[in-house]
């Protein structure tokens, strides 16, 4: 089964779902507010058919796409994906730690252990940015554009 | 105040140029470095143009997308890799008269071209745009809904190399799109009791997470690695790169038909400048290449592809102003912006907003004249950012990504809907699947809504007056033409690669 299969079958998935139970509440809750005698589209007409499109157009993927890769040999899908699977984790830890330690130390934490993972060249360059492109945003956000940034227990 | 001249004299202002120049500036720089596109560079710069005035920020974005199209050459040329997609056909030309050490006369071309190819498409969008919007001003929903659908068809027709694939793509943004608020009952849909998604999935992290994180998150699959191959221009010969009016003269007709190829795409949605700068070039290469120079080195060959995808700029937005109705994956980055300054594109723009329809087209034109004047002297430092390694810039990025998304509503949800969005362009990015199709349809699905249920409302729920409307007729018509024609190219290209595998083992 190619990557494209599975992002397909996904896709169907999750339309079924869509259709089947999720756009039946909304019309459950419009029904409930009526329109009297009144002539109007629902607030299902386009999800619907958005969902009904996904479905079918899903279904189109899943057969036109084949059973084999392409090229034929490893699947380029997963190609350094232990890498990427990594990084996401890292930018999801970040966010996460950004609204409870701040801006500032989180993005400066967050710095130093892509740095240290990925296995940057130059230690001085690494800590470098790794302060000072923090306090830049920050400030350039802050004082240019007057936007706050989460605010830590210090900084 | 005559309209022009308060967009000519809102320009001049000391805070406009200024911001004109360094978003000029930046452009360069982002769409030389490879990884880093003109999609990427607007994206980001999107939260920063909410806080902004109107015409600052459209100078912001209208900057950064000029000059990130020519920026794309100069990795094309001296590394042999695309700084932005747009600029994969300058490769051909490009990469091979570098190695024969004439890079800074390439980069001259580009600059040229480039600067070509926008002017003329800048002069096609102010004679076609207002004539296109007259005539759209009579369109009621009945016409606005079948164009939007037609968009939704076309986009999805023509970006990518597959169909189905790209249909798909603008039927999940189009599926996106209906969270948030009925806009006309006012009930919610698919908020899962949240109140942060009352609005809907929001913009501007949904564009971030799928062009700058995605990019980013298929960088760190490489582990932030670096490509080896630089070229110093302190050591070509001066004389040898200088470009002669003969040879200047001789790119005359190839670039004005390129500039019109890539104006011509520009206009239809979906296709976009890197199709276009292909397209350009297969032409340039069946009408031009009688002594089989092109591929080798060839000066027009780096014209007319640089021509074609800066044509591309200025006839975006065409549509986009006229109707309402993005151009390519920027100009739909592009509109979306001016929704949240509390403008909308379309018919009327020329009517209750065209102070601000002369900004852009004096954007467009200020920027490119900035682009030549920067890139000429420039080309040696913007060639440096080259070096710069992407261990370092990615994860900077990334941090911008974080903090762009937040501002935009000091809402975490954002963030989450960023990370959502990235991973979904990865994926897609690996599958080959388009992502510009979701975010085109993504903007229009709430215009097409309104429209569609207001003429539905009209009619008592018949379909009748989209099977006898001429507008929706005619768009019927082209779109099953192009579905027709797409499905065919599709079975070819199937039917070819089982001869190519046999002959090639």
């Amino acid at each position: 089964m190619t990557a494209t299969r599975v992002v397909a079958l996904v896709c169907c998935l999750a339309s079924i779902y869509f259709l089947a139970v999720l756009v039946p509440e909304v019309g459950a809750s419009a029904a409930a507010m009526g329109t009297g005698d009144f002539y109007s589209v629902g607030p299902t007409a386009l999800p619907n058919f958005a969902g009904v499109m996904t479905l079918l157009l899903g279904l189109g993927v899943f057969v036109t796409s084949g059973p084999v890769a392409a090229d034929g040999g490893g699947s380029p899908f997963t190609r350094g994906l232990v890498p990427g699977v990594i990084f996401t984790a890292m930018l999801v830890v970040y966010a996460v730690a950004m609204l409870s330690i701040g801006f500032l130390a989180a993005s400066v934490l967050f710095l130093a252990v892509v740095f240290i993972v990925y296995r940057a060249a130059s230690w001085p360059i690494a800590l470098v940015l790794t302060i000072v492109v923090p306090v830049l945003v920050d400030q350039v956000l802050r004082k240019l554009f007057l936007i706050p940034l989460p605010s830590g227990i210090w900084f | 105040m005559d309209p022009l001249l308060q967009a000519f004299w809102g320009l001049m202002e000391p805070v406009t140029l200024l911001t004109l120049f360094i978003s000029v500036a930046v452009g360069l720089v982002i769409g030389a470095i490879p990884g880093l596109s003109v999609n990427i560079a607007v994206a980001l710069a999107v939260p920063l143009t909410i806080f902004m005035p109107t015409d600052q920020a459209l100078v912001t974005l209208i900057g950064l997308y000029g000059a990130g199209i020519f920026g794309g050459s100069i990795s094309a040329i001296l590394l042999n890799a695309p700084g932005t997609p747009a600029s994969a056909a300058t490769i051909f030309d490009g990469y091979p008269m570098a190695q024969q050490g004439l890079a800074t006369k390439a980069l001259r071309i580009s600059l040229i071209a480039s600067a070509f190819g926008a002017i003329f498409s800048i002069i096609l969008l102010v004679l076609l745009a207002p004539q296109l919007a007259n005539f759209a001003l009579r369109f009621g929903p009945v016409e606005i809904a079948s164009l939007l659908f037609f968009t939704f068809l076309i986009i999805g027709i023509l970006s990518g190399t597959s169909l189905m694939k790209g249909l798909l793509s603008g039927a999940i943004g189009m599926l996106l799109a209906t969270v948030g608020t009925d806009p006309m009952l006012g009930t919610p849909r698919f908020t899962f009791g949240s109140t942060a998604l009352m609005d809907g999935l929001t913009y501007v992290p949904l564009l971030v997470g799928l062009f700058a994180v995605a990019e980013i998150l298929e960088e760190a699959t490489r582990r932030f690695s670096q490509s080896d191959r630089k070229f110093d221009l302190g050591d070509e010969n001066a004389a040898a790169n200088r470009l002669s009016w003969t040879e200047f003269k001789g790119m005359l007709v190839p670039m004005t038909r390129a500039s019109a190829i890539g104006s011509a795409i520009g206009i239809m949605p979906g296709i976009g400048a890197t199709i276009a700068s292909f397209m350009s070039y297969a032409d340039a290469k069946r009408s031009f290449n009688k002594h089989d120079t092109f591929g080798k080195g060839d000066p027009r060959g780096v014209a007319v592809s640089e021509s074609a995808n800066n044509a591309v700029v200025g006839a975006t937005f065409i549509p986009t102003l006229a109707l309402g109705v993005p151009g390519d994956a920027v100009t739909a980055i592009l509109l979306g912006a001016l929704v949240l300054q509390g403008v909308t594109p379309g018919p009327l723009i020329f009517i209750t907003s065209p102070d601000i329809v002369y900004t852009i087209y004096f954007a467009l034109l200020f920027a490119t004249l900035l682009m030549v004047g920067i890139g000429y002297f420039a080309v040696r430092p913007l060639a440096m950012t080259l070096r710069i390694p992407k261990i370092y810039l990615m994860p900077c990025v990334a941090l911008v990504c974080v903090a762009g998304s937040y501002v935009t509503r000091n809402n975490v949800m954002d963030i989450y809907v960023m990370l959502g969005a990235g991973i979904l362009g990865f994926v897609f990015n690996r599958t080959a699947i388009p992502v510009a199709p979701l975010l085109i349809t993504f903007i229009i699905t709430p215009p097409f809504e309104q429209a569609l249920r207001q003429a539905l409302t009209r009619s008592q729920g018949s379909f009748e007056p989209f099977l006898t409307n001429p507008v929706s007729l005619t768009l019927g018509a082209a779109a099953i033409g192009l579905f027709v024609l797409a499905a065919y190219r599709s079975r070819r290209q199937a039917r070819a690669q089982p001869v190519e595998r046999t002959q090639n083992p």
